[in-house]
C-alpha cells in the first residue's frame, strides 16, 4: 500500500490516472491528514455535501457533515479505527450544506507515508439513501407483518424444501395443541398431522404450485389435532425464492384455522342433506353457481357428489325452468335484487327424467356495503302434489263458482256455509247474503224437505233421485228447482253435513211442456191428415152417390114426365080438361123434382168445386131461348106471364153456356116461385157500357127484407114465401146460381126495386179480349164469398213451352188454376208465371181466409216464389198484355 | 119414308114411351134393351138412320156400343144420339170426342128430342 503510486506527487503516470479517477468518480473522495483534517475533496464531494473544496479543507468531516443521527456505536467504532490508525467500513448519516441528510456507505482507510508512516486517511463515500431507505421500510413491513401475524391466529411456516426444514412459528404448533419446542422443524411433522384423506390433493396442489401451473398454493385441509380432534385449516403460501434450475427453494405460507367454519357448513350441508330443501348459491358477480347435492337429488339426479359424475347436470337451475314461468323469475329476482322484494316463486323446472315439476324456491341476497347484491342463495323445495293439489281446488272451486246451478254446503244444522255465485241468478241473493240462514228459508214452506233433512241428519243417506220442489226469491216470486243433497265429509270420513245442488227447472218444465205440446201438435197434425184423407175418400164416395142417386132418379123421373106428356098430348086417347089439368100439375111437380136433383147435385160439385167450365163464345138469345121455352109452361101453370126484352144486337159472351142457362133457370124459377099469380117476371138483357152483359130477372113480388139480403146465397137457405107456401126446395138455388156466375166471370146482385118486387142481375163478359181479361184479374182480387178482399198472391215458374196451352185451356176453364198452382195456407190465390220476367200466365181463385185490403191491395202483397225484385206494376201490365194476346186466340177458336 | 130410328136402352119403359111418340109422328122405331141386342139390330138390314143410345147399361155401356158401331163399317156412318142420365161433363165430352152426333140428358124435352134425331139424319 506504501507504494501505491496514486499519492506519489511526481508526474509518473499511474499517479496522474489515478488522481484523475479520483476527481472524476461518482464516489464523493476525502483525503484527510492523522489529525483528521480536511486535505483535498472531489468534485463529487461538492456535489454530494454541497460544501465548495475552500470551505472544508482542514475541517474535521465529522464536525462538518455528521449527522447527531448517526448510531453512537458507529461513531465510537470510527474514532477507535483512526485512534489505532487502522480502517473502517460505516454506514452514516451525513447532513449536506442545505440540511439533507443523506446515508452514506463510508470506507475510510488510512494511508502512509514513504517512511511508512501514518500520513493520514482517504474516506471514499458513496450514497446510499435509497437502499438504506428501502431497507427501513421493508424492516417496518416486516415488524408490521409480524405483529399482524401474532395478532392474528395465523400459523406461518417457512419452508427450506431442499433439506425440509421448516420455520413454524408458535401459534401453527398451538393451532394442533402443541408448544413449540414439541414440533420438529421439518416438514415431516406437518405430513404427519396431515389428514390421510387429504395428502394426495396437498401434494397435487403443491406440485401444481412448484410448476407455476397455480401462482399460488391454496388448499384447505384438515389436521390431526393433539388430543385426535381434526383441525381445518386453510393452508396457503407461495415459492419465494428458485433456484438457478428454476427449482423451489424457500417456500412460506400460513396456515388459518377454520374449522369452526367448516363444522357450520358441515352442519347446513347434514342439514341441508336430511332435509327436503336443496340449496342454491350464486355469486352474482362472476356467475358462479352452488347447488346442493339434495337439490340435485329433488331434481332427479341421485348421485354422492357433484365431482365426477358421468353425466351431466345443470350447474344452475335456471336452464331448467319452464318457458312459461322464466319470466316471471326473471322479473321476480330482479326485483328481489334491485328493489329487495321478498323473493319466493313458485314454478316448473325439468328434472332429469325430462318432467316438469312445481318448485318452490325462496332466496336472500347478500349485498356488499354500497348496497349491490354480490350474492344470492336460497332454498328449493318441491311442491309439485301440493300445487296440483290446489290447482285442482282451483278448477274444482271455478267449477262451482261458474255452475249454473246453485251450490250450497251445509253445517250439520243446516245453516248454510257456502254459496256460489248462482245463488245471485237464481234466487237474486248474493253470496254472503245466505251465510247463516237455514237452507229451509230458500224453499216455500209447503214443500216437503224432510228428505233433505234425512240426508243431513242420516249422513249415509243419499238422496235416490232429485228432489223437486220450489225455491222463493229475495223479491218473493218462486222459482221451480230440483234439489240434489248429498253429505260431506271431512279428511278423517267425519260427516261435517251436507250440499245441495239446485238447479233451476223452469226452462226444462217449459222446454218439456213445449215438447209435449209439440208431439201432441204432431199427433193431431197425423190424425187430422187420416182424417182428411178419409174426408178425401168419403167425399168422393159421397160424390160418387150424389152422382148414382141422381142418375136413378132421373130415370124414372123421365118415365114419369114422358107418360104424362104423352098422355097430354093425347097419344092414348082422348083427355078430359080436367085430366089434362091434373096432367099438367104432375108435369110441373116432375120438372120441379129435377130440378131440385140437379141442384142438389150441382152444390154438391161446386162445394167440392168439381164444377168443371167451359168457356167459349155464345150468342145470348141462344141462352135465353132454351130458357123460355123450359119455363113457360111453369109460368102460364101459375099464372104468371114471362116477359122478354132483350137488346137487339148483342155481343157474343164468353162463358159456359149451360152455366149460364142454369143460372138463368135459376133464377127466373126462383121469380116464378115468389111472384105472385098474374103478375108479371121480366128477363132483360143489355150492354153495360164496361162491356159486360147484364141479365136481370125481376118479379113483382114482396122483394127480400134485410135481413135475408145477407143470408141470400148461402146454402140451403129457403127464402120464406108467405104467397106460396106450398112451394118446397132445397134452396140450393141462388147459392148456385151465384157460383155459376162467379165461374163465367160475372157478377150476381139482388135488389129490391121501388116499385116492389125483387130484381136480380147477373153479367157475362162479352167475347172481347179486354173484357174477359179485366173479368179475369177481377176474380183474382175476389173472394169468393166477399168479393172486396185482396188476397196474396202466390207467384209459381212453371215451364214455358207449356204455357200457351195451359193458358188457354185455364181461360177457358177446362183446367182448373189450382190444378198449376196449390195455393197455400195464408195465400188467397195463385199465380203462375213463366220464365222470369215474361209473366205467362196468372191465376186463382181466392181464399176466404184472408182479411183486410181491397183489390187495389195487390201489390202490397204479392209474394214471388224465387224470383226477387219483381216489379209488380211492370209485370202485371206485362201479364195483362200477354194473357190478352191467349184470350184473343181463345176467343176467336 | 120417314126416318128409321134405332132406341138402344134397358129402361123398356123409356124407350115405349119415346117410340111412342116418334111413331106418332111417323117414325119408324126399332128398340132394343141391351147393348149386344142393339148391335145385331144396327147391322141388320134395313139399317137404322138414326140410334138412340143410353148410356149407364148392364153388360155394355153405351160408349163401348158405340164404339162398336163405329169400328163396323156397316154401322160407322150411322148418327148415335147420347141420351142418358149421366149429366156429368166428363161423360159428355167423352161422347162427343167418340163421335156422337148430340149428348142429351133425361129428363129430356121430347121436342128437343125429336128435332135432333131429325137433324142428325138430315147431317147423315
Amino acid at each position: 500500500m506504501h507504494q501505491d503510486p496514486f499519492f506519489r506527487r511526481d508526474d509518473d503516470f499511474e499517479g496522474r490516472c489515478l488522481s484523475k479517477v479520483a476527481e472524476r468518480t461518482t464516489n464523493a473522495v476525502i483525503i484527510t491528514d492523522v489529525e483528521r483534517r480536511i486535505q483535498w475533496v472531489n468534485d463529487a464531494f461538492v456535489r454530494m455535501t454541497g460544501y465548495r473544496s475552500e470551505e472544508v479543507i482542514g475541517r474535521s468531516p465529522g464536525a462538518i457533515l455528521q449527522s447527531e443521527e448517526t448510531d453512537p456505536e458507529t461513531v465510537r467504532v470510527m474514532h477507535d479505527a483512526f485512534s489505532r490508525g487502522e480502517g473502517c467500513r460505516v454506514e452514516i448519516i451525513n447532513r449536506g450544506k442545505n440540511g439533507d441528510r443523506y446515508w452514506l456507505d463510508l470506507d475510510i482507510q488510512p494511508f502512509l507515508n514513504a517512511s511508512g508512516e501514518l500520513a493520514g486517511f482517504i474516506g471514499v463515500e458513496s450514497d446510499v439513501t435509497p437502499q438504506i431507505e428501502s431497507r427501513e421500510r421493508l424492516e417496518v413491513a416486516e415488524r408490521r407483518l409480524r405483529m399482524t401475524v401474532e395478532g392474528t391466529d395465523l400459523g406461518t411456516w417457512d419452508w427450506h424444501i431442499p433439506s425440509g426444514e421448516v420455520v413454524f412459528n408458535d401459534r401453527w404448533c398451538e393451532m394442533l395443541g402443541y408448544r413449540s419446542d414439541e414440533i420438529e422443524g421439518h416438514v415431516r411433522s406437518w405430513e404427519i398431522v396431515l389428514h390421510p384423506e387429504d395428502q394426495s390433493e396437498a401434494m397435487a396442489r403443491l406440485q401444481a404450485h412448484f410448476e407455476g401451473r397455480d401462482e399460488i398454493y391454496r388448499f384447505e385441509h384438515r389436521l390431526k389435532h393433539k388430543d385426535g380432534s381434526v383441525v381445518w385449516v386453510l393452508d396457503s403460501g407461495r415459492v419465494y425464492e428458485w433456484n438457478e434450475r428454476g427449482e423451489p427453494v424457500r417456500m412460506a405460507g400460513i396456515h388459518l384455522d377454520v374449522t369452526e367454519r367448516r363444522r357450520a357448513e358441515e352442519r347446513f350441508e347434514l342439514a341441508a342433506t336430511a332435509s327436503v330443501v336443496g340449496i342454491w348459491d350464486r355469486d352474482l358477480l362472476s356467475g358462479a353457481n352452488y347447488l346442493s347435492p339434495r337439490l340435485y337429488e329433488l331434481l332427479g339426479y341421485h348421485g354422492e357428489k357433484l365431482e365426477g359424475e358421468a353425466f351431466s347436470r345443470p350447474d344452475s337451475v335456471e336452464p331448467l325452468i319452464h318457458p312459461d314461468d322464466l319470466g316471471r323469475h326473471r322479473e321476480l329476482e330482479a326485483r328481489h335484487i334491485e328493489s329487495r322484494e321478498h323473493f319466493e316463486i313458485e314454478f316448473r323446472l325439468r328434472t332429469a327424467s325430462g318432467e316438469y315439476r312445481w318448485f318452490q324456491s325462496r332466496g336472500e341476497a347478500v349485498r356488499d356495503n354500497d348496497g349491490r347484491a354480490i350474492r344470492m342463495a336460497g332454498s328449493l323445495q318441491d311442491v309439485h302434489d301440493r300445487k296440483l293439489l290446489e290447482m285442482s281446488r282451483e278448477v274444482l272451486a271455478s267449477i262451482v263458482d261458474n255452475s249454473q246451478d246453485a251450490i250450497l254446503s251445509l253445517a250439520a244444522d243446516g245453516r248454510i256455509s257456502i254459496a256460489n255465485s248462482a245463488v245471485r241468478s237464481m234466487f237474486g241473493f248474493e253470496p254472503e247474503e245466505l251465510i247463516g240462514r237455514h237452507y229451509t228459508e230458500l224453499v216455500v214452506e209447503e214443500v216437503d224437505s224432510s228428505e233433505i233433512d234425512e240426508v243431513i241428519h242420516e249422513f249415509e243417506r243419499v238422496m235416490s233421485r232429485p228432489l223437486e220442489t220450489r225455491c222463493r226469491r229475495r223479491d218473493g216470486s218462486e222459482v221451480e228447482v230440483s234439489i240434489v243433497a248429498s253429505p260431506t265429509v271431512d279428511p278423517a270420513s267425519a260427516i261435517t253435513g251436507a250440499s245441495l245442488i239446485i238447479r233451476d227447472i223452469t226452462d226444462r218444465r217449459e222446454k218439456v211442456a213445449l215438447q209435449e205440446s209439440a208431439r201432441e201438435l204432431g199427433e193431431l197434425n197425423d190424425l187430422l191428415e187420416r182424417q182428411n184423407h178419409r174426408l178425401e175418400d168419403m167425399t168422393d164416395r159421397a160424390h160418387r152417390f150424389v152422382d148414382d142417386v141422381s142418375h136413378e132418379f132421373r130415370t124414372p123421373l123421365t118415365v114419369i114426365k114422358e107418360y104424362t106428356s104423352i098422355i097430354l098430348d093425347g097419344l092414348g086417347g082422348e083427355v078430359s080438361p080436367k085430366q089434362a089439368e091434373w096432367l099438367r100439375i104432375i108435369d110441373i111437380a116432375t120438372v120441379d123434382l129435377n130440378t131440385m136433383v140437379e141442384d142438389f147435385l150441382d152444390s154438391s160439385k161446386l162445394r167440392a168445386e168439381r164444377l168443371r167450365v167451359e168457356r167459349r163464345p155464345h150468342r145470348v138469345d141462344s141462352i135465353l131461348d132454351d130458357v123460355d121455352r123450359l119455363l113457360r109452361r111453369k109460368a102460364e101453370a101459375k099464372g104468371i106471364s114471362l116477359c122478354w126484352d132483350v137488346e137487339p144486337d148483342l155481343p157474343e159472351v164468353f162463358v159456359d153456356d149451360e152455366k149460364a142457362r142454369r143460372v138463368v133457370m135459376n133464377l127466373a124459377t126462383n121469380a116464378i116461385k115468389f111472384g105472385p099469380a098474374g103478375s108479371e117476371v121480366r128477363i132483360s138483357a143489355v150492354r153495360k157500357d164496361d162491356g159486360d152483359i147484364e141479365v136481370s130477372i125481376c118479379d113483382e113480388g114482396t122483394g127480400i127484407s134485410e135481413g135475408d139480403m145477407q143470408s141470400l146465397f148461402e146454402r140451403f137457405r129457403q127464402l120464406p114465401n108467405a104467397m106460396s107456401p106450398g112451394v118446397k126446395g132445397f134452396g140450393l138455388g141462388l147459392n148456385i146460381a151465384r157460383q155459376l156466375v162467379w165461374l163465367n166471370l160475372g157478377r150476381l146482385q139482388v135488389m129490391n126495386r121501388p116499385e116492389g118486387g125483387a130484381c136480380f142481375r147477373f153479367t157475362m163478359p162479352s167475347n172481347m179480349p179486354r173484357t174477359v181479361v179485366d173479368r179475369f184479374f177481377e176474380r183474382l182480387v175476389e173472394c169468393e164469398d166477399t168479393p172486396s178482399r185482396v188476397g196474396l198472391l202466390r207467384v209459381r215458374s212453371i215451364d214455358a213451352e207449356v204455357d200457351a196451352d195451359l193458358i188457354q185451356r185455364v181461360v177457358c176453364g177446362s183446367i182448373r188454376p189450382s190444378d198449376l198452382c196449390v195455393p197455400e195456407a195464408g195465400d188467397a190465390a195463385c199465380l203462375v208465371f213463366g220464365p222470369t220476367g215474361s209473366v205467362s200466365t196468372w191465376i186463382e181463385r181466392l181464399r176466404d181466409d184472408w182479411e183486410g185490403g181491397s183489390p187495389g191491395g195487390i201489390e202490397r202483397s204479392l209474394r214471388v216464389d224465387g224470383v226477387d225484385d219483381w216489379s209488380f206494376e211492370s209485370d202485371w201490365r206485362n201479364a195483362h198484355q200477354v194473357i190478352q194476346k191467349v184470350i184473343e186466340g181463345a176467343t176467336h177458336a | 119414308m120417314l126416318d128409321r130410328v134405332l132406341l138402344i136402352d134397358d129402361e123398356i119403359h123409356l124407350s115405349e114411351v119415346l117410340a111412342i111418340r116418334l111413331r106418332a109422328l111417323g117414325f119408324d122405331v126399332d128398340t132394343a134393351s141391351g147393348g149386344m141386342s142393339g148391335l145385331e139390330c144396327a147391322s141388320r138390314e134395313p139399317r137404322p138412320d138414326v140410334i138412340v143410345l143410353d148410356v149407364r147399361m148392364p153388360e155394355m155401356d153405351g160408349f163401348e156400343v158405340n164404339a162398336r158401331l163405329k169400328r163396323d163399317p156397316r154401322t160407322r156412318d150411322i148418327p148415335v144420339i147420347f141420351l142418358s142420365a149421366n149429366v156429368q161433363d166428363t161423360a159428355r165430352r167423352t161422347a162427343l170426342a167418340e163421335g156422337a152426333f148430340s149428348y142429351l140428358k133425361k129428363p129430356y124435352d121430347a121436342l128437343e128430342v125429336i128435332r135432333t134425331i131429325r137433324d142428325a139424319s138430315a147431317a147423315a
